[in-house]
């Protein structure tokens, strides 16, 4: 038995929109934001920092990926998942670097760390990335009762 | 979550669900901007903190009637300035006999901003716009 593929509506606090200029505030502005906000999801810093470490591997390329010098991501989370979509993508850069597959290229570092990424939304000039981590939602530990 | 027309040419844009959880995060995105900009230390700190009394009224204020909605906040360098704007499609800045806060936010923003508006945009945004001194420590008057 099969079911539709359901479109999971996002809870408040759980999506946002980023755009950041290519320039030199991409960097800290990515890694700054992108911590804090995925961090909600209870993933272990190890985790976050491979996701910080895959958009900085994206950053690095975006001269060449993005048409208007501005890199934008749409971020969703939910406990133990981090989705992040990138674009818009020029296509064909973006195709060509999913098909990375050496260290220390972007599209190999992302493959690596992301659980899923694909390209969706392509036309013959733009693309959208989607990439998807995983991890385990780190256990909170119950309060010790009073008395 | 998208952003508005009006962050369009800003170095850095950012809509979010106004939470209180939010605060942190714009407040991250302005620092981060501030030293990629290479701006002093001193100055990220202060634009941050009104970042953050700009975001807080939008958290506190701005839906208290309704479902909620977004904080958006946008960032642009010029030759001699930064410019910030937070905007929200609440009620806007009324007086508050109930406000859970102090009353100092905006007071504050003017201590540590150049220059500061309230204004409502054209689409029916409300803004709060600060303008601090640039990298070499001047802001342009206009």
């Amino acid at each position: 038995m099969s079911a539709a593929p359901v479109e999971l509506e996002a809870r408040p606090g759980h999506r946002l929109r980023l755009e950041v200029s290519t320039g030199t505030m991409a960097k800290p502005v990515l890694e700054r934001v992108v911590t804090l906000f995925a961090a909600r999801t209870g993933l272990a810093v190890d985790r976050l920092s491979e996701i910080v470490l895959a958009l900085d591997a994206l950053r690095e390329r975006a001269p060449e990926l993005v048409a208007a010098d501005r890199l934008g991501l749409d971020l969703r989370i939910e406990p133990g998942c981090v989705d992040v979509g990138v674009g818009p993508l020029l296509a064909e850069p973006a195709r060509r670097l999913l098909a990375e597959h050496e260290l220390p290229a972007a599209g190999a570092v992302i493959a690596g760390t992301a659980d899923e990424a694909r390209l969706r939304d392509t036309t013959s000039r733009e693309a959208r990335l989607d990439l998807r981590f995983e991890g385990v939602a780190a256990a909170v530990p119950a309060p010790e009762p009073a008395g | 979550m998208s952003l508005p027309a009006a962050f369009a040419g800003a170095e850095v844009a950012i809509a979010l669900d106004a939470l209180p959880e939010s605060v942190a995060v714009v407040r991250q995105a302005v620092t981060g901007a501030g030293e990629g900009a290479g701006l002093p230390v001193g100055q990220i700190e202060d634009m941050a903190l009104a970042v953050s009394e700009a975001a807080t009224n939008v958290v506190v204020h701005a839906y208290r009637d309704g479902p909620g909605g977004p904080l958006e906040a946008g960032l642009w360098l010029d030759a001699g300035s930064v410019s910030i704007v937070v905007r929200d499609y609440g009620g806007g800045i009324a007086p508050r006999t109930d406000s859970p806060g102090l009353g100092v936010g905006l007071p504050l923003i003017s201590t540590l901003a150049d220059r500061v508006e309230l204004l409502t945009a054209a689409d029916g945004a409300n803004e709060v716009h600060m303008r601090f001194p640039g990298a070499d420590g001047a802001s342009q008057a206009t």
